[in-house]
């Protein structure tokens, strides 16, 4: 190998541990991908739990300096290290988990569950109608290559987040289009980021009685569609639709103001061709040997051009 | 001198021979067989209409004078070639019109009025088309027009829809299938002759020997052979591309 090359060999491998050295970050449940973890006020009152798990390389005796510790903070961002002192005046972070220096070196594992309504944000308790993120965040002293001293801190690649949300996104806006024997119901979030829609429709009544909402339970739009058709109605009975929205975790908004529409009987070319006298009856009329000729004809085709080849 | 003279002379009269007479090889023979294969569209509109007994033209009424557009392509066996060429080959296309619906109701203020639904007449039109190409004109004398006839069985599923489904009437399905025949008549001008050099090297590259654009003319004959029912026969004209290989 020509001397260049070998030099270049080596520096890269001397380089790789450097560059690997890492602690990330997982919720136990939901895969790589989950970096929030939302939750409502059921959840928060039902003392839900969560797992953390963590992942290293490239840690060990050698230049991990202490334990590495898992803290959630009261902000969206991670600081380099826990403020446990709340010497700033806010207030302090929460270690969730601690993992020495033997334990690092194993390269895996996860931290006892921990409730969500410890998250230093709601102080233990589950207010009404706030939103709430915390960052889970993850800090090591370590000596960096080539350094004797401790004065590098890792932290994690990933930054999770815990999102208390007990604040009901706002209803849907709603526009209703009269159809033949139906309904369609366009709904638009009014920029919430929401899991789905619910609709009840009823009968406008002709007294003081109010309206009888149906179905129960409501009809559900997924919130990545946007239009939704109640069929099966009376052409010339007027209806009134509501609809409201459900956030990511399950937050109901409570219905908008109703809406009435009242469905239209409506030909298309097939009604108006019946209405004119038409004697079409549909399907496959005549001569269904044709198939198998148009077929053959196909074959055919299909064999001249192999045989050309 | 004057032998110097004489002698260079020749010797450049010689090497202008030489220049000049070059063996040309000659045009490469028509194979016997090939395939052809086209791109085409146009408009029409489906004469409706002509069914008897009908008391108003849903179509009128529905998309006005409005053609659909249509789509579709085709490929050919040339079967002989000699004096011209005859092909067998097989066609399908695409061809739709969306319009409202029409509302009916018993309010003179709103009926017949446009509906907030739509209302669409889709057709996928398939031909197995038998032609004759007169292509004499280029392959002797290099006029670069081949005029061509073709009679075609054709079968054509339909479906209207309404409101993005098929259209029901008294639970009769707004769908099905119409045969027929039909007879065309165009003319293709061969692209070779605007560039024969590109079109040699075309034939060395790619194995396409022509090139050309068309204009015809098709009369369409679906009414399932003269049966009373819809009629989606059509007289329209096709614009389009085509290859020979």
């Amino acid at each position: 190998m020509p001397t260049p090359l070998r030099a270049g060999l080596v520096l890269l491998v001397l380089s790789s541990p450097a560059l690997a050295q890492q602690i990330s970050l997982n919720f136990g449940s939901g895969g790589a991908n989950l970096t929030t973890f939302p939750f409502n006020q059921s959840d928060c009152n039902s003392d839900v739990a969560y797992t953390v798990t963590w992942t290293s390389s490239g840690l060990g005796s050698t230049n991990a300096c202490g334990n590495t510790q898992i803290f959630l903070t009261n902000s969206q961002s991670c600081p380099d290290t826990p403020n446990t002192s709340g010497a700033d005046g806010g207030t302090q972070d929460i270690i969730i988990g601690t993992i020495d220096i033997n334990t690092i070196a194993t390269g895996s594992g996860s931290i006892p569950p921990q409730k969500l309504r410890d998250m230093p944000g709601l102080g233990g308790s589950c207010p009404d109608g706030v939103d709430i993120t915390n960052a889970i965040c993850a800090s090591l002293s370590y000596r960096a290559t080539g350094s004797t001293s401790c004065d590098s801190t890792l932290t994690s690649t990933t930054t999770l987040n815990l999102r208390y949300d007990a604040k009901p996104p706002v209803p849907p806006g709603m526009t209703l289009l009269a159809q033949d024997s139906k309904i369609v119901v366009q709904l638009d979030p009014q920029g919430e980021s929401l899991l789905r829609y619910d609709i009840q429709y009823a009968e406008a009544p002709s007294n003081d009685a109010g309206p009888v909402w149906k179905p129960q339970p409501p009809l559900s739009l997924e919130a990545t569609k946007s239009s939704f058709s109640i069929t099966g109605l009376t052409n010339a009975v007027e209806y009134l639709v509501r609809a409201q929205s459900i956030d990511e975790v399950k937050n109901p908004s409570g219905y908008n103001d109703p809406q009435s529409a009242t469905p239209q009987a409506s030909n298309g070319f097939w009604g108006e061709y019946k209405d004119a006298g038409g004697h079409e009856l549909g399907g496959c009329s005549v001569a269904d040997t044709a198939v198998p000729t148009v077929f053959g004809a196909l074959g055919i085709l299909v064999a001249l051009a192999r045989r050309r080849r | 001198m004057r032998a110097v003279a004489l002698a260079a002379l020749l010797a450049a009269s010689t090497a202008f021979a030489q220049t000049v007479v070059q063996l040309k090889p000659p045009p490469p023979p028509e194979p016997p067989i090939g395939f052809m294969f086209e791109l085409k569209m146009g408009t029409l509109i489906p004469r409706v209409g002509d069914e008897p007994g009908l008391s108003s033209n849903p179509y009128e009424t529905i998309f006005g004078n409005k053609s659909m557009l249509f789509g579709g392509g085709e490929i050919d066996f040339i079967a002989w070639h000699g004096y011209g060429a005859v092909s067998v080959g097989f066609a399908a296309g695409y061809a739709e019109k969306y319009a409202p619906a029409i509302l009916v109701t018993n309010d003179p203020a709103t009926n017949g009025t446009a509906s907030t639904e739509k209302t669409a007449l889709i057709i996928f039109p398939l031909r197995v088309p038998v032609g004759y190409r007169f292509d004499v004109l280029w392959t002797r004398w290099r006029i670069p027009f081949v005029p061509y006839a073709k009679v075609a069985l054709l079968m054509t599923p339909w479906r209207v829809t309404k409101g993005g489904s098929t259209e029901v009437v008294n639970n009769q399905s707004g769908a099905g299938l119409k045969w027929g025949y039909g007879f065309t008549g165009g003319m293709a001008f061969i692209l070779n002759v605007l560039s024969e050099q590109m079109a040699k090297d075309m034939t060395t590259d790619t194995g396409i020997r022509r090139t050309y654009i068309f204009a015809e003319y098709n009369y369409d004959k679906l009414d399932d052979f003269g049966k009373v029912g819809l009629n989606l026969s059509a007289r329209y004209f096709t614009f389009g591309l085509g290859f020979e290989f």
